[in-house]
């Protein structure tokens, strides 16, 4: 991976990043966020825990996480235990801070993950301990979705 | 200057005579140095009006000033006002010169301010987007210390914020919401990025936060 990576100021945010482990695949803006990408939206900001944001799911709950784990299995996925690639399935991994959600990162075709990060740029990472630190957290929380 | 005015008296019914006669009046007028001076005057006039500020900077003196400015400068305005209610001849020019004079008092304090609001803003949010620019969740982004400090700002920290969201973008829905009691945002627009920023936009436009 030695195309376009993170600037060294972004990448202050996340150690594990390295010029070898990730690459930009999108400009900045901050049309859409994480959860939006992972639900295959790029022109909207989805965010249970603010009335700025769109929010298209039946479950509203006072806790953030909870939210966003039921909207996923309003959408077909399930529980899992590891992000390993499986054969006919979608995965998202949900990361997890001190101060409860933190990011989501969707599985991609070939076991890399591709993220949003926030208002910044789209990247492609090797593993979910690329983006795991102070900033994200843990990727604690998988899921996943028959696709075929 | 003077003035000839030609009256033509009216011919008397039994008047034979063919032949008119007129009776030239000359009428003396203010003279060429009263309208020259008056001329002087008018333009003097309109150039001081002309130097007064519009509407958008009036609003941005509003906005920019502290309020113990803003209820000095407001003394100072009536003071002079009640002064020049009762001396008639203080109209109009010398209440053009003071409301000049004023509104240039009053810039440069407001100048002063914007300066060092400015920079204090901008470290400000410097600082926020470089901590909350990779978070998408509000709880996170909205709760940073120097966002908080932002909204301490006051009202003055609109029009920066409105140009920061114009800018660099970011979530400052929730600070101008707190700022200004308003939210231009129709509830079917949430969570449409661009369609936000525009509605804030206009809003800052409409009311003079920024051109």
């Amino acid at each position: 991976m030695n195309k376009l990576a993170l600037s060294g100021k972004i990448r202050q945010n996340f150690p594990n990043l390295t010029n070898q482990n990730h690459f930009i695949t999108s400009p900045q803006t901050d049309n859409y966020n994480c959860i939006a990408w992972s639900f295959g939206v790029d022109n909207k900001w989805l965010d249970p825990t603010t009335p700025d944001s769109y929010w298209p799911f039946e479950t509203v709950s006072t806790d953030p996480l909870e939210a966003l784990v039921t909207a996923y299995q309003e959408k077909g996925y399930e529980k899992c235990d590891n992000p390993d690639l499986e054969a006919g399935y979608s995965k998202v991994a949900i990361y997890v801070g001190s101060e409860g959600l933190r990011h989501v990162a969707v599985q991609l075709e070939s076991g890399n993950w591709t993220s949003k990060l926030g208002g910044l740029e789209d990247i492609q990472h090797e593993t979910l301990g690329d983006l795991e630190g102070k900033k994200y957290g843990k990727a604690q929380i998988l899921l996943k979705k028959r696709i075929t | 200057m003077t003035n000839p005015s030609i009256n033509k008296p009216i011919p008397k019914a039994d008047e034979s005579s063919s032949e008119e006669t007129y009776n030239l009046e000359i009428v003396k007028d203010a003279g060429i140095g009263y309208w020259q001076e008056y001329d002087v005057l008018n333009r003097e006039i309109q150039n001081l009006i002309n130097k007064l500020p519009n509407e958008h900077q009036i609003g941005l003196y509003i906005h920019s000033l502290q309020t113990s400015e803003l209820r000095d400068a407001a003394i100072s305005l009536l003071r002079h006002v009640v002064s020049a209610v009762k001396d008639p001849d203080l109209y109009p020019l010398s209440c053009l010169h003071f409301l000049n004079t004023w509104f240039s008092t009053i810039e440069g304090i407001v100048n002063r301010n914007v300066e060092a609001n400015s920079k204090v803003f901008k470290k400000l949010a410097n600082s926020w987007h470089e901590d909350t620019d990779h978070h998408s969740f509000a709880h996170l982004i909205t709760s940073h210390e120097a966002y908080l400090k932002i909204i301490a700002m006051g009202a003055i920290a609109i029009p920066f914020i409105l140009h920061d969201l114009q800018e660099r973008g970011g979530n400052w829905y929730a600070a101008l919401r707190a700022l200004s009691g308003h939210d231009p945002v129709l509830p079917e627009a949430q969570g449409d990025i661009p369609v936000m920023k525009e509605s804030w936009l206009r809003w800052g436009r409409n009311n003079g936060y920024i051109e």
